[in-house]
């Protein structure tokens, strides 16, 4: 998308904005004209006239130009929520991969930063822009038509200032798009700083905190200083380059006219239309910075706006009963160096409908990745997923998602009411009872009970203004108030205690008897009776089975098992 | 004593101070270190719009007294003579943009240095209680919204300034009272700005506000894409998204509009200044008190004033913007971190002999719901103490008032037998550390991370850090990582798993050998056979160190010396571990 095809999009407030501006300096410069008329009619009782005339000028360019300011703004401010509803269209079909590797920082850069220098380009620019392109060429016109041979002399400064122009601008270009990056690294490194402030207070990292924003902070200053420099060498080579345009119309002009080939009358002509020569170029070299920063953000907004997305294919949208199949399944990330690493290796297993499924194993052995695969978020780099024995290519994604509930391992929660937390879109009418039961089932009638102000009370960002153990129980509730068909719970109740867990659980089975359940767990006893249990190590299936076949025959099982055995003086 | 750390909108109708010097006057302290290059730069404009007034002087010089009679030689040295002019204003020209440049680069620095430092020093009830959005926000934008005022109209003003002070100058001396009324207009000039600039101040006060929101709600709904892509949520995001798109457009249409009004104003009233002064002047004429040519020459004074009074009005525009944006950042730098440090007063009355002491301890958030009642614990150097309870019953509050991230509301807590309020910040860290329930990373390297803010370690080469936490039992763990140490950490850690995140919080807790630690479910991700190979590094602690567990898992607890029970404000002691359990079966959840 070009800033042509920008405006094309509103063509006609370009060209009000354009014909306002013209009207407004036109009616503008007959002031003086008219000024200079009421003086040489010599008749000075008469004046008042000429006076009103004078007065009524004023009045419309006034008004001319506040409609003219009103039409401009409102293109600029309109060409920028466009902008930004196509951003945030595009973001908000992207995949997640994307916006994880992108970075929120980049994201928030482009549609805040290069959204209003894209913006900045029509305020500051645009009409000006115009009107000094059409004023350079009228008056080289009138130029030639004066003296070819001295005009010939007087154009010949504009490849120089082409040349100085390109060099400047090719120069600024990098420095623009690095300027850019700083925002980014700044916002990133502010981020940081928000989420990670209780850890800096404990270990005191004030001064490692102040040290890297002043690494960035420097940076910026450094790619500030460079544009300072070429821009501060801009109007002064405009201005040296307009000098010598006067000393050559001066110097041959001049002696043309001792030489009498050209009249004094043509000289003073000339004279003063090389000042309508060299004036717009200036207003090039003020609105220039502008109009290549806007140019480099637009360049850097294509590049959101034309990613590539991955189209989906599937079509089914009917209900599903929930049946999980992984067919070989491997999951290789490529780094930014070019390394891979296999995050899964050759995964196949079986979950039945409407039973209940664990996952367990060590630290970073893909669990998490397992459900990722399973609800779209990541795609398999070999193998296939089967949901109901379709491939979950097959599906159409939304509606296979509303039958998933994922309860992830971090809390992840949004600055809205505890209400649309719960139900995303808060629009529960239609389910309060599963809503209803979403809450009960996850423990929170209690808690919501003693909120000052119910379901309605807000959520922190961040959910500061909530305990580890609510905050999961909330994500519980969420995944449970789309009423799923299947539930994966990633590591769900790390931070619930053991009661509360058994009795989440329990809510679990007698409210939603038919989800079929697939929990991520470091506990081996709450999934004792589970159907089936899944051992992962290392990206591979080390062992499938029930409790008592994985005592029986798995060792590495066993050991789990084995480094529990305290827990099981609680029973539930 | 509640926290207020919020950084509140301003009520609709709340005014803003009208005075702009006033509220800008602590800007200008940032801008201070360069006041002798700031007059340098005064002089260079004064330097520039004199060699610029003089040239077309000298060309009408060089038409009348030399082209028009044929004088070539003259011709030739005013040639000259205009060059070297010219030299003279490319050169003051660059160093002028060049030092205005540099200055304001200069300011933008310092103004984001001291606004970072700021957010440094404030606690974390202020995090709590405010958006990181906001706060990139008023950083980067409101910043470069003064920066721009600075880079842009600072020259302007000054050299507009200049030209109007000659022109005045000028024009009192050939007819004082045609020059007055010439620059009658300009009262009402400062009227209709006074009068408008509160208004429009408030309009970009409003508008930098959405801006935050939008940049708030961006930020947020980025970082928990993840959550909106696996609920099929998107359309949400997108209205969502959408909405506060449209609320920035209509504040950006209004401010925008606002802050270009002044300069068709001031175009307008420069036009009834020059009907004034003709029609003025053709009376002076009338009864002879004027000539002709006084009129002709105050007819080009009027514009002459008067267009430079443009570039003013557009320079207004940007120091309204500025102002508001520097009014946001004020509400930064006047928050103040309440938690309390007092190196010499403090209570006298702890126990020495003890690692950590919590005397009648009380701890609200709000002043209304207590979340610790009277708490009085001791925890002796070198044993092992677990706090359990159910989910949200306080522990997590109380390991924070314990590692002085909150004040009590009441009662003292007594560090190695000194009140914690004496402690500094620092001290503190070199005392306590805690591994948090959320484990946070920063970007860098797993070993930067372990390394983080360590004074004793700092700058230590991978392979004796490798050697290190090997030799302190950390050899599978460090496994865990696909590159070991060098494994790089994106931004929030993300693409690692909290089990992950955990573990490295761990060893960075361990290596800093702490007097006191806690352990903030430090292992509730981390699978039990690895909290095993855990839980006998904590051994390999010095054995004066004081072991705080706060932990669901019963059998992360089991080697506690003593086990107490936190739960909807009360702290019992627990006694022993079957007591705890039987405890922990028979309560009921507060929330």
């Amino acid at each position: 998308m070009t800033f042509g095809n920008i405006l094309k999009a509103y063509k006609w407030w370009s060209i009000l904005t354009i014909l306002l501006g013209f009207a407004a300096t036109g009616l503008y410069l007959l002031v003086p004209k008219l000024a200079a008329q009421a003086i040489d009619s010599g008749n000075y009782s008469a004046w008042s006239g000429t006076l009103t005339l004078l007065f009524f000028i004023a009045s419309s360019v006034f008004l001319i130009t506040i409609i003219q300011i009103f039409v401009s703004n409102y293109l600029s401010e309109k060409v920028a929520l466009d902008l930004r509803a196509k951003l945030i269209k595009k973001i908000s079909r992207q995949s997640f991969q994307y916006i994880d590797e992108s970075t929120p920082g980049q994201l928030q850069t482009v549609l805040t930063s290069d959204v209003e220098a894209v913006k900045a380009i029509i305020v500051q620019g645009f009409v000006t822009l115009v009107s000094a392109i059409l004023t350079l060429v009228g008056a080289i016109l009138f130029l030639l038509n004066t003296n070819l041979r001295l005009a010939l002399y007087t154009i010949s400064i504009i490849p120089l200032l082409i040349i100085v122009f390109t060099i400047i601008f090719k120069s600024v270009n990098k420095l623009f798009q690095q300027n850019q990056e700083n925002i980014q690294n700044i916002y990133a490194n502010i981020s940081e700083t928000v989420t990670g402030s209780a850890l800096i207070r404990i270990l005191y990292g004030t001064s490692e905190e102040i040290r890297k924003f002043k690494v960035i902070n420097e940076k910026s200053k450094k790619t500030g200083y460079g544009l300072v420099k070429n821009f501060s060498l801009l109007i002064p080579a405009i201005i040296l380059l307009a000098n010598v345009a006067n000393l050559i119309i001066i110097w041959f002009g001049g002696k043309q006219v001792i030489s009498g080939a050209m009249s004094l009358g043509d000289f003073s002509a000339f004279l003063s239309y090389s000042a309508m020569f060299i004036w717009p170029i200036f207003v090039l070299g003020f609105v220039g910075p502008a109009v290549s920063k806007g140019l480099v953000s637009l360049k850097r907004i294509n590049e959101v706006i034309d990613a590539d997305i991955r189209e989906e294919t599937g079509t089914y949208d009917g209900p599903i009963s929930g049946d999980i199949e992984f067919k070989n399944v491997s999951l290789t990330y490529t780094s930014a160096e070019g390394s891979e690493k296999c995050v899964l290796k050759n995964i196949s297993f079986k979950i039945n409908a409407k039973t209940k499924n664990a996952i367990v194993g060590p630290t970073a052995a893909g669990k998490s990745q397992l459900f990722y695969l399973m609800s779209g978020l990541i795609h398999p780099t070999e193998g296939e997923i089967y949901i109901d024995g379709k491939p979950i290519s097959e599906y159409k994604i939304q509606s296979l998602l509303s039958q998933i509930g994922l309860v992830f391992q971090e809390s992840i929660l949004f600055n809205t009411s505890f209400r649309e937390n719960v139900a995303f879109t808060g629009d529960i009418e239609n389910n309060q009872d599963v809503f209803n039961k979403a809450i009960e089932t996850s423990e929170l009638t209690q808690l919501i009970k003693e909120l000052p102000e119910g379901l309605n009370t807000m959520v922190s960002e961040r959910g500061t203004s909530l305990s580890g153990g609510q905050k999961q129980r909330l994500m519980l509730a969420r995944a449970l108030a789309v009423n799923p068909q299947i539930l994966l719970l990633d590591d769900f109740t790390a931070r619930v205690d053991q009661s509360t867990e058994a009795l989440i659980l329990s809510n679990i089975s007698a409210n939603f008897p038919d989800v079929t359940l697939v929990s991520i767990t470091q506990k081996v006893e709450p999934i004792k009776n589970y159907e089936q249990i899944i051992v992962l190590m290392e990206g591979e299936i080390v062992s499938i089975g029930t409790h008592d076949q994985l005592l029986k025959d798995s060792f590495e099982y066993k050991q789990i098992y084995e480094s529990q055995m305290t827990t099981e003086t609680l029973k539930s | 004593m509640s926290q207020i750390y919020t950084l509140e909108k301003k009520e609709q109708n709340q005014s803003i101070p009208s005075n702009s010097k006033g509220s800008l006057r602590g800007f200008f302290s940032y801008i201070k270190d360069d006041k002798t290059k700031l007059i340098i730069v005064i002089g260079f404009i004064f330097i520039n719009s004199a060699a610029n007034t003089i040239s077309p002087f000298l060309i009408s010089k060089a038409i009348d007294k030399y082209i028009a009679v044929g004088n070539i030689n003259g011709l030739l040295n005013i040639i000259y003579i205009l060059a070297g002019v010219a030299a003279i204003t490319v050169i003051t020209g660059y160093m002028q943009g060049m030092l205005i440049g540099r200055i304001s680069q200069r300011t933008l620095y310092r103004l984001k240095e001291a606004l970072f430092a700021k957010l440094q020093s404030l606690p974390i009830a202020f995090f709590n209680q405010n958006k990181a959005g906001d706060l990139m926000s008023r950083i980067n934008n409101d910043t470069d919204k003064i920066n721009q005022f600075l880079s842009q109209w600072i020259g302007q003003f000054v050299g507009v300034m200049f030209s109007l002070i000659g022109i005045i100058g000028f024009s009192l001396y050939l007819n004082w009272k045609l020059s007055l009324v010439m620059m009658s207009m300009v009262v009402f000039i400062y009227l209709v700005t006074q009068f408008f600039s509160s208004t429009i101040r408030k309009k970009n006060r409003e508008n930098l506000e959405v801006n935050s929101d939008f940049a708030s709600s961006l930020q947020e709904n980025l970082t928990n894409f993840k959550v909106v892509a696996a609920y099929g949520k998107r359309e949400y995001l997108e209205n969502h998204l959408d909405k506060t798109n449209n609320a920035t457009f209509k504040s950006a249409l209004s401010s925008g509009f606002a802050n270009r009004v002044f300069e068709p104003t001031y175009e307008f009233f420069g036009a009834i200044a020059l009907i004034l002064v003709l029609s003025y002047g053709f009376h002076l004429v009338s009864i002879g008190d004027a000539t002709v040519g006084m009129v002709i020459a105050f007819v080009a004074y009027t514009q002459r004033f008067y267009d430079p009074m443009k570039t003013l009005a557009t320079a207004f525009g940007a120091i309204q913007l500025a102002t508001a944006a520097w009014v946001r950042l004020q509400d930064i730098f006047s928050l103040e971190n309440n938690l309390r440090t007092d190196s010499i007063g403090g209570d006298k009355t702890g126990k020495p002999k003890l690692r950590l002491e919590l005397k009648n301890v009380s701890f609200s958030y709000d002043d209304k719901k207590m979340i610790i009642e009277n708490a009085n614990l001791s925890f002796e150097p070198g044993k092992t103490y677990a706090l359990v309870g159910p989910t949200g019953g306080g522990k997590s509050t109380l390991a924070n008032i314990m590692a002085h991230l909150h004040d009590p509301t009441e009662g003292y807590v007594y560090l190695n037998g000194k009140d914690m309020i004496t402690y500094s910040q620092e001290e503190t860290a070199r005392e306590i550390s805690v591994i948090l329930q959320d484990p946070i990373l920063f970007t860098g390297t797993v070993a930067e991370n372990i390394l983080y803010a360590n004074t004793d370690f700092k700058d230590m080469n991978i392979a004796d850090l490798n050697r290190i936490l090997e030799h302190k039992g950390f050899k599978d763990v460090i496994k865990r990582f696909e590159n070991g140490l060098e494994t790089q950490v994106k931004q929030n850690g993300a693409g690692l798993s909290i089990g992950q995140k955990q573990l490295i919080s761990f060893m960075r807790a361990i290596l800093r050998e702490p007097k006191l630690l806690i352990l903030d479910e430090a292992t509730a991700n981390i699978d039990t056979i690895t909290e095993a190979v855990l839980n006998k590094t904590l051994e390999a602690l010095p054995p004066e160190t004081t072991k705080i567990i706060i932990a669901h898992r019963l059998n992360t607890i089991k080697e506690a010396d003593e086990i107490m029970f936190v739960n909807g404000r009360h702290v019992t002691p627990a006694g022993s571990y079957d007591a705890a359990i039987e405890m922990i079966k028979g309560a009921k959840r507060s929330s």
